[in-house]
């Protein structure tokens, strides 16, 4: 079949990129319109470019790489710059997944978002990101691939807003930017330094001449590492994500699954072969340390989405410290699988408070796990979904999340063994990645017994409602996706999947066997003792009051995110608030006292003035009141609100100081 | 050829003065175009014709327009006069006059000569010199403005046509 | 031939008039033709050096300073129309809130 496409590649790479876009401006001028067309256009065309998508990347797994530019705009005679398209597997793999998760979105959405009065401006904006996140995947150079990274940064931004009457929303909105940005300084600066060390921004020219062994090149790394930090939620930039869940659910899994915090995996992935052995090692903590946080900080969340978003942060943690011990082949594979049983959790989530607010009882929150429960009796059909990509994303046999789960933690078992000169860190490292894995068992066994297990905690009134068969057809199609079956041959063993084939890295090839049926064997007992743990305490779940001792110290750290949001108050936001109030303190008891005590004294004195003089000469005394007088208006209308005076002022002392210049130089 | 430009330059004088004298805005307004008809024809007789050409159709056929279009929207129609007082004057003037001064007893002691700068030839450059240099060494000044035309207009019609009650 | 001294002192004196306008008349449109003024006196400036420079930099410098008036004539306009809207007068020493 894909013969006749060979050939193509380029033709239907721009075919898959514009359609979203398309459906972005068809949306934008169609807004009045009905539900019922506007949802059926947009899912039309997000499936078009799905098959497009999956026929291309066929293509590009059986054949050859494609890499195609043109020149975009030249300066002068030497400089031109080019852009264009760099395909390869890693390409093919990614468009397929975003497409598809794209399209399942679609679809869920069609229900969930009917009766909001935006309907068309959620799907237009759905098309744009879907562009954006498509232009990063295509992109062939650097700077290219930045211009879509900040779109998918400010369409992401619109999608979190999407709801604008909400404060909460909006500020998400804007935390999830700002954080952004920072990091993105960080991307800015590597483009740089690429620029100048390397002389071109191009994939092909930098992959074939690899890593260069200098200073420079290693900054240029550690701005990368800040941008992925930003996109993908790394320590210490992850507090935008949990925030980020005031967006719409099905926006949820859109960008914390698939699409936005993989891109930048994506992105370290792309330019693994440029980053230098101390700047992966870096890496490597860093994504340690996010997995174990955003563990820690998952087991006590309430709120149905917060737990997601934090197994998020955690998981990719587990990704981007399998890109820095050299495991990208783990990391991709795990970027696939998380993709599609994140997207499946977060939309069953969707699901169940589509429902819950469908009972209509808004004395709790619909996002309350504790106002849920046993819900499995009412929603069969996302209980068993929601079950299989929990098993999946706690890394049980039989699931995708295990497979790719295993492959990176057999790189970080590895990686320890080389590095044993490291001592703490090394040990460290792999302790933060496997106590992780307990974590995950536990607090995914914690969320299916609150939401679906004993007996509902609040009040139903509308029992019988089901669930429409556009929102359970993506639940189901994406469950399948979080099992083995479409990854691998046998579901025991990582490397005899075809992602791993095609990604592995030397590293991960070198492997020894025994290694990986260790590994095995240790993540499997972990992550069946953490839900052993978690069903034993909350089996018979009641509310309690939290404990003292050890315990509370977890809670108190799980339910604060680790106190980063207070942190970065105290720090940076107070200290710019403490700047400012002090500036305007100076400005108010240092400035304006000094020019009322002027204002004071020209006022004394033109009643000294004007009462010795009313006793000596009456002409006089009128003359020189208001002479004073007007030089303390006029210095009173320096403080005015007059804008021309200002000006008049500043021309005045331009032309006091120019005098004295030409005094001082020319002698006049 | 001398002639032409000091009686140019001895209209655009006069017309600005009016400009500052009158009350009157819609006065001020036509006197403006006489003083940027002025400055065209300075423009075109010191080498200069595709500016000049530029001036008469950007100054004179828009910015003028927006002017006269200014004014009739923000007064009352009734009014017989469309009047502007004056405030600052004795400061402003004297500062106006200061400078002026302090500008010519400036220009006046440089020597231009030295500098490599001769008075003013009537050097013929063609309108195909300034596309390729708009097309070649200022491509990206060019574009930036393109772009910032663009958002001017679209600025400017959101700013002017947005209602106040819509906003609430 | 003229002296370009008195190009200068000629750019020199609109620059003037346009500033005294800028500063002394009430009107914001008045201010805004003193604006133009102003703007056209340092393009006179500009022309009249580049009439000896074979690479005629301040001509295209000129054409830009008119694109770049244009724009601000049609921004200040629409800014000025709002703010007539809301206070009901266009007098600059009136308007002296930031926020309404």
């Amino acid at each position: 079949m894909p013969d006749i496409f060979q050939g193509h590649e380029l033709l239907l790479a721009l075919t898959v990129l514009l359609i979203p876009l398309v459906s972005f401006v068809i949306m934008t001028l169609m807004k009045g319109r009905s539900e019922r067309t506007l949802g059926s256009i947009a899912t039309t065309l997000s499936g078009i470019t799905f098959l497009i998508a999956l026929i291309l990347s066929l293509n590009l797994i059986i054949g050859d790489n494609v890499y195609q530019q043109i020149q975009w705009f030249a300066l002068g005679a030497e400089l031109t710059f080019n852009v264009g398209v760099f395909l390869d597997e890693l390409t093919g793999v990614m468009l397929t997944v975003v497409t598809f998760i794209a399209f399942m979105v679609h679809l869920f959405s069609k229900n969930y978002m009917s009766g909001d009065k935006e309907y068309g401006r959620y799907f237009g904006l759905l098309g744009l990101f879907t562009f954006s996140m498509l232009g990063i995947v295509i992109a062939d150079n650097l700077l290219l691939l930045f211009i879509f990274w900040e779109l998918v940064g400010f369409s992401s931004y619109l999608l979190i807003g999407f709801w604008y009457e909400k404060p909460s929303a909006i500020k998400a909105s804007k935390k999830a930017f700002i954080v952004n940005r920072i990091g993105d300084l960080g991307f800015v600066i590597a483009i740089m330094i690429f620029w100048t060390e390397y002389g071109t921004v191009d994939f092909s020219i930098l992959h074939q001449v690899g890593y260069r062994d200098s200073f420079w090149v290693g900054v240029a790394g550690l701005g990368l590492l800040g941008g992925v930090m930003g996109k993908s939620a790394q320590f210490p930039l992850q507090v935008w994500l949990p925030d980020a869940m005031e967006g719409p659910t099905p926006v949820s899994a859109l960008i914390h699954a698939a699409t936005m915090v993989a891109a930048g995996i994506f992105l370290l992935a792309r330019v693994f072969v440029l980053l230098s052995p101390q700047v992966l090692d870096v890496i490597t903590v860093i994504g340690a340390i996010t997995a174990f946080m955003g563990a820690i900080a998952a087991i006590r969340q309430y709120d149905i989405k917060k737990v997601l978003a934090f197994s998020t942060i955690s998981q990719l943690g587990y990704m981007v410290m399998g890109i820095g011990v050299g495991a990208t082949g783990g990391a991709v594979f795990h970027l696939v699988t998380h993709a599609f049983f994140k997207a499946c959790l977060f939309l069953s989530a969707g699901a169940v408070i589509h429902w819950m607010h469908q009972q209509d009882n808004h004395k709790t929150n619909d996002q309350d796990m504790r106002s849920m429960g046993g819900l499995r009796k009412y929603l069969p059909i996302v209980f068993v979904t929601f079950l299989i990509s929990a098993m999946s994303l706690a890394g049980l046999p039989l699931m995708s999340g295990f497979l790719s789960k295993d492959a990176i933690l057999t790189g970080v078992y590895q990686w320890t063994l080389d590095h044993s000169h490291y001592g703490f860190v090394a040990i460290l490292v792999m302790t933060l990645a496997f106590g992780s894995v307990l974590l995950t068992g536990y607090y995914m066994t914690r969320q299916v017994i609150l939401v679906f297990v004993g007996e509902v905690r609040s009040k139903l009134s509308n029992e019988s409602k089901r669930l429409p068969m556009g929102m359970t057809i993506p639940l189901i199609l994406l469950a399948t996706g979080a099992t083995w079956l479409l990854f691998s041959t046998n579901p025991m063993d990582p490397t005899s999947s075809w992602l791993m084939t095609l990604f592995s890295s030397d590293f991960e090839q070198a492997i020894p066997h025994n290694i990986h049926s260790m590994v095995f064997k240790i993540a499997l007992i972990l992550s069946l003792l953490g839900i052993g743990l978690s069903y034993m305490k909350f089996r018979k779940y009641v509310e309690t009051k939290s404990s003292v001792g050890l315990t509370s110290i977890v809670n108190q750290i799980s339910t604060n995110n680790w106190y980063l949001d207070k942190i970065y108050d105290v720090t940076f936001v107070n200290a710019m608030l403490k700047l400012s109030s002090f500036a305007r303190m100076m400005e108010v008891h240092l400035i304006d006292r000094i020019v009322n005590y002027i204002g004071i004294f020209q006022v004394i004195l033109s009643r000294v003035i004007g009462w010795s003089d009313r006793h000596v000469v009456d002409g006089i005394v009128h003359l020189t009141t208001s002479a004073v007088y007007g030089v303390g208006k006029i210095a009173k209308s320096a403080q005015g609100d007059n804008a021309q005076r200002y000006i008049m002022t500043a021309l005045i002392s331009i032309i006091f100081i120019a005098g004295g210049l030409a005094f001082y130089f020319f002698k006049y | 050829m001398i002639v032409t430009f000091y009686i140019f330059a001895s209209i655009a004088v006069l017309f600005s003065l009016i400009i500052l004298l009158t009350k009157n805005v819609l006065y001020a307004a036509f006197s403006l175009v006489v003083v940027f008809f002025c400055l065209a024809g300075i423009y075109v007789m010191s080498g200069a014709p595709f500016v000049g050409v530029t001036q008469i159709l950007v100054y004179i056929g828009g910015i003028i327009v927006f002017i006269v279009f200014g004014v009739m929207l923000t007064n009352k129609l009734n009014d017989k006069n469309v009047l502007s007082e004056s405030h600052n004057c004795v400061l402003g003037y004297g500062i106006g006059v200061i400078l002026f001064v302090g500008f010519t007893v400036l220009i006046n002691q440089i020597n231009f000569q030295v500098h490599g700068l001769e008075s003013i030839v009537n050097s013929s450059n063609d309108v195909r010199q300034i596309g390729i240099l708009l097309m070649s060494d200022y491509l990206i000044p060019f574009e930036i403005s393109g772009v910032l035309l663009l958002l001017a207009l679209i600025g400017a019609t959101v700013i002017a046509g947005r209602k106040r009650e819509e906003q609430l | 031939m003229i002296p370009i001294e008195h190009f200068l002192i000629l750019a020199g004196f609109l620059f003037l008039i346009g500033f005294v306008i800028v500063i002394t008349k009430k009107n914001a449109i008045m201010v805004l033709i003193g604006i133009e003024l102003m703007l056209n006196g340092a393009n006179l400036n500009l022309i009249s050096f580049s009439a000896s420079d074979p690479n005629i930099g301040g001509q295209m410098f000129a054409l830009f300073v008119i694109l770049i008036a244009a724009a601000e004539a049609a921004v200040a306009l629409a800014i000025i129309l709002n703010v007539y809207k809301y206070y009901r007068t266009s007098n600059v020493d009136e308007i002296n809130q930031i926020k309404p």
